[in-house]
């Protein structure tokens, strides 16, 4: 397993190698010059040219790109932001702790909540609470989360004076920010777990397992949600990647200072170097988030951790099967 | 049963989140990381400001839409940051919104006969606020910084730095390569904002990240993402400010901002649409109001006639005439632009000491076919691209135009652009026309000076005559003098149809009732000063 989980952190080099290049390339042959942005409207045709060249940007493509490899891998640098002057390492660093705060808090809650309204929705299917946990998951996915977010400003910052209406501080400025993050997520677990729930709970083995006089309750968690957690846990993976990458409305909107805000900013400014630097974050986040979706697979199903392990043995020698070769 | 124990879960949950929102409701403070020049950490009670202290005057929270980049005056680009500028760092002297000068740093000035020496003399017994006092040497070190830059360079090439010198501690002969009228609204400009000499060289690695001004408040803090905290310069040279602390909180989003000023954690916010300015004067805010001030911005329609291909076809005044006069101005500024802006009738800005009010063309369809018949174009046989930038009201008032100009029967395709696509592209004269704004003019140089050192639409200049009566204003320093030059350009461009004036712009605040002072502190940049909000 260990073997395993080493292969899958190496592969995520390649990976984010290919992001690299796509992104610079996307980022290099769109038009748009960065120095217009910076000089706005004392700008000349000269100035332009000249900014350029003090950042580099009049150079080739193939010298630009593997300039910005030799900067990530010999001097762990992402480059120096044209806009804020400061190294884009330094910037990400600052932005990624809200970001991360808030999208995984959204995920773990969405995750949870799905979980049990989907257990309790496949369980008691076609009763009234099934029902409700239906009509509020499309209802919940159909609301966009910004509308969520702003309504959720209005009616406990504004109106009930609950909650603080934005920026960051103490716990409980994180508040509406992790719900609005979360509801649509639940939505979609609920969704999920339920589908999979009725589709494992009908299966021989559940029969045989109640037959057996296993009381309900480790029927259902024991029994049925493991193996109807597999599909979650995919869709899960998902949903945690897009609730930390995907976060720039919500931030937007609560005026937090995190990664999204900036790739906002970034994008309005063409700040070339910091749009790249965030993407790769991503990219790594995502990478890392879907091993970890992986090595939940192993832990759920010990079919999938055997298969996991026999991938890592098949380069053993002939000469140990059996043993008499 | 199962039931009943996961609702008991559920509302367990739901109380231990009540507990502890309460614990803490209707908090703003940050805990984010802060640059300040004394290192002092930002706890989490700090900036705990609200209207409450207001009352009793000793904090002012004020919201605003963006956060600068870097703290150095002259590499910002950000208006927002120039709010914090003028209470922290100051210039030789400002305007006031009347032209009226107000001395800062500097007693007063005075040129030589032949007007290319310019002798500035300095205040004694100012300190920055790290203890070390301001001399000459420290003017000259931040105008070489800025004449070095990219950024405002050229905007200062007339003064010699070879023959400028400090004649003593509080004197500086100022040498000139020519006669420049813009130099004195120049010295008053953000970018020309005084740095001490030894502290930049000391601190050269973090000079965009720490502040040390000679103004009525000290920067404690730049919480990255959040806000700055100023505090009460108590060795100011001049009158000490009211309030003892500022807060100046980035809020970008206008819902948000707007919802922080009703709720009572913002005692004064930046207002950036229509729709929030109509609802507060509609009274919507209680204990509220909007303040508004001409922030010496006026956008026009300006068409290109001096690069190929435009320049033959564009040069036509009955062309020109027809596309100008069947445009509503008074409809585009009523419905499009709304309460925060108002008609424009010149090229200058109204709050312009040299503004003449030309009156605006008038709207009139069957006039303006007559001169596209007269130009030599029946209906439908002129087309027109146009690719515009990105801006409050540009896409609608593009789009406007657009039916305007189909009722001539010139059919106009419009497209937009990131500015990093439509500006070079406009510097290099590849459009017909553009939407474009003299912004934050104090002196009528400033709406053009951007176009004199061959920046923003060249277009202006379309006739030698403007060009030098331009250049005829600028070298010389008596008013009465530059007002008439400035009469005689106004009044050619609008009889010559060159630009066609559509709206000028406000600075918009919502201010709460509790904050007096407040237009009336505005410089002639609309940029306010805090230190005399009270």
């Amino acid at each position: 397993m260990a073997k395993y989980i080493i292969k899958r952190l190496l592969m995520i080099i390649p990976i984010l190698a290919g992001v690299v290049v796509v992104v610079f390339t996307i980022n290099y042959f769109s038009s748009g010059s960065p120095a217009f942005v910076y000089l706005g409207a004392s700008a000349t045709t000269e100035s332009i040219a000249e900014l350029e060249h003090e950042w580099g940007l009049d150079r080739p493509y193939i010298i630009q790109l593997l300039d910005y490899f030799r900067q990530i891998i010999f001097e762990q640098s992402l480059g120096t932001s044209y806009v804020y002057k400061v190294p884009v390492t330094e910037l990400i660093m600052e932005k990624l702790g809200p970001t991360l705060v808030i999208g995984l808090s959204g995920s773990l809650i969405s995750v949870v909540i799905g979980l049990i309204l989907g257990v309790v929705a496949a369980t008691h299917q076609y009763s009234g609470f099934d029902y409700g946990a239906t009509f509020f998951a499309v209802l919940l996915n159909a609301l966009p989360n910004f509308w969520v977010a702003m309504m959720l400003m209005y009616l406990f910052g504004l109106k009930l004076n609950l909650l603080p209406i934005s920026g960051l501080g103490s716990p409980s400025h994180y508040i509406m920010p992790v719900i609005a993050v979360s509801l649509s997520p639940v939505a979609v677990i609920t969704r999920m777990t339920r589908s999979s729930m009725l589709e494992v709970i009908r299966q021989d083995y559940i029969r045989t397992a109640r037959g057996k006089g296993i009381s309900e309750r480790d029927v259902i968690f024991k029994h049925a949600l493991k193996n109807a957690l597999i599909p979650v846990v995919t869709v899960i993976g998902l949903i945690m990647g897009v609730s930390v990458t995907g976060t720039i409305i919500i931030e937007t909107v609560f005026n937090i200072p995190g990664l999204g805000l900036l790739i906002k900013n970034s994008i309005a400014s063409n700040d070339y170097s910091t749009i790249q630097g965030c993407i790769l974050v991503c990219a790594l986040i995502i990478s890392l988030l879907t091993l970890l979706t992986d090595i939940i697979y192993a832990v759920i199903d010990p079919r999938i951790k055997a298969q996991y392990e026999g991938q890592s043995r098949k380069k053993r020698p002939q000469l140990q099967k059996g043993g008499a070769k | 049963m199962k039931i009943r124990k996961l609702l008991s879960l559920l509302l367990a949950v739901a109380m231990i989140l009540s507990l502890a929102a309460c614990s803490s409701s209707g908090d703003s403070s940050s805990e984010s990381e802060s640059t300040t020049t004394e290192a002092t950490e930002t706890e989490e009670t700090a900036g705990e400001t609200t209207a409450a202290d207001t009352a009793a005057k000793t904090s002012l929270v004020y919201g605003v839409d963006s956060e600068p980049n870097v703290l150095d005056p002259i590499e910002a680009t950000d208006n927002s940051a120039y709010t914090m500028f003028r209470a922290v760092y100051e210039t030789l002297w400002n305007f006031d919104t009347d032209g009226n000068i107000t001395y800062l740093l500097a007693t007063g000035y005075e040129y030589d006969e032949t007007e290319t020496v310019l002798t500035i003399h300095l205040r004694e017994g100012v300190t920055f606020h790290n203890g070390e006092a301001f001399t000459a040497e420290d003017v000259l070190y931040t105008y070489k910084i800025v004449a070095e830059g990219t950024l405002h360079g050229d905007q200062i090439s007339m003064i010699d730095f070879d023959n400028t010198v400090a004649l003593d501690d509080y004197t500086i002969e100022m040498h000139l390569t020519q006669v420049s009228a813009s130099l004195v609204y120049l010295i008053a400009q953000p970018f020309m904002m005084i740095r001490s000499e030894e502290f930049c060289e000391a601190n050269e690695d973090s000079v965009t990240s720490v502040a040390n001004g000679t103004g009525p408040y000290c920067l404690e803090a730049w919480n990255k993402g959040d806000s700055f905290e100023l505090v009460r310069n108590d060795n100011y040279w001049g009158e000490a400010a009211n309030y003892e602390t500022v807060t100046i909180k980035f809020i970008s989003d206008s819902f948000t901002r707007m919802l922080e000023f009703e709720a009572g954690t913002l005692d004064v916010a930046m207002v950036s649409t229509s729709t929030d300015a109509d609802d507060l004067l509609n009274g919507a805010y209680s204990g509220a109001s909007l303040v508004q001030q001409s922030n010496g911005s006026v956008w026009c329609l300006e068409v290109n006639t001096t690069t190929e291909p435009w320049d033959e076809m564009y040069n036509d005044i009955n062309l020109r005439k027809a596309l100008f006069c069947s445009i509503d101005v008074d409809s585009i500024v009523t419905y499009i632009c709304g309460s925060t802006c108002t008609k424009a009738t010149s090229v200058l800005p109204s709050s312009c000491w040299a503004y003449v009010d030309m009156g605006g063309y008038e709207y009139d369809v069957e006039y303006a076919k007559e001169c596209l018949a007269a130009a030599g174009y029946e209906e439908g046989e002129l087309s027109i691209s146009v690719i515009y930038q990105p801006g409050d009201y540009v896409a609608e008032i593009w789009e406007a135009i657009q039916e305007y100009w189909a009722a001539i029967g010139v059919n106009l395709t419009i497209e937009g652009a990131e500015a990093s696509v439509w500006g070079p592209g406009m510097i290099a004269g590849d459009f017909a026309f553009t939407l474009a704004a003299a912004q934050n003019c104090v002196d009528p140089s400033d709406a053009f000076l951007p176009r004199k050192i061959g920046g923003m639409t060249p277009c202006l200049w379309p006739t030698d005559e403007l060009l030098e009566l331009d250049a005829a204003a600028e070298s010389v320093t008596d008013t009465a003098e530059r007002q008439e030059y400035y009469t005689q350009i106004q009044e050619l461009m609008y009889e010559g149809y060159w630009a066609l004036p559509i709206f000028e712009e406000t600075s918009n605040w919502a201010v709460s009732d509790s904050v007096t002072g407040w237009a009336e502190s505005c410089d002639g940049q609309c940029i306010p000063n805090l230190a005399l909000v009270g």
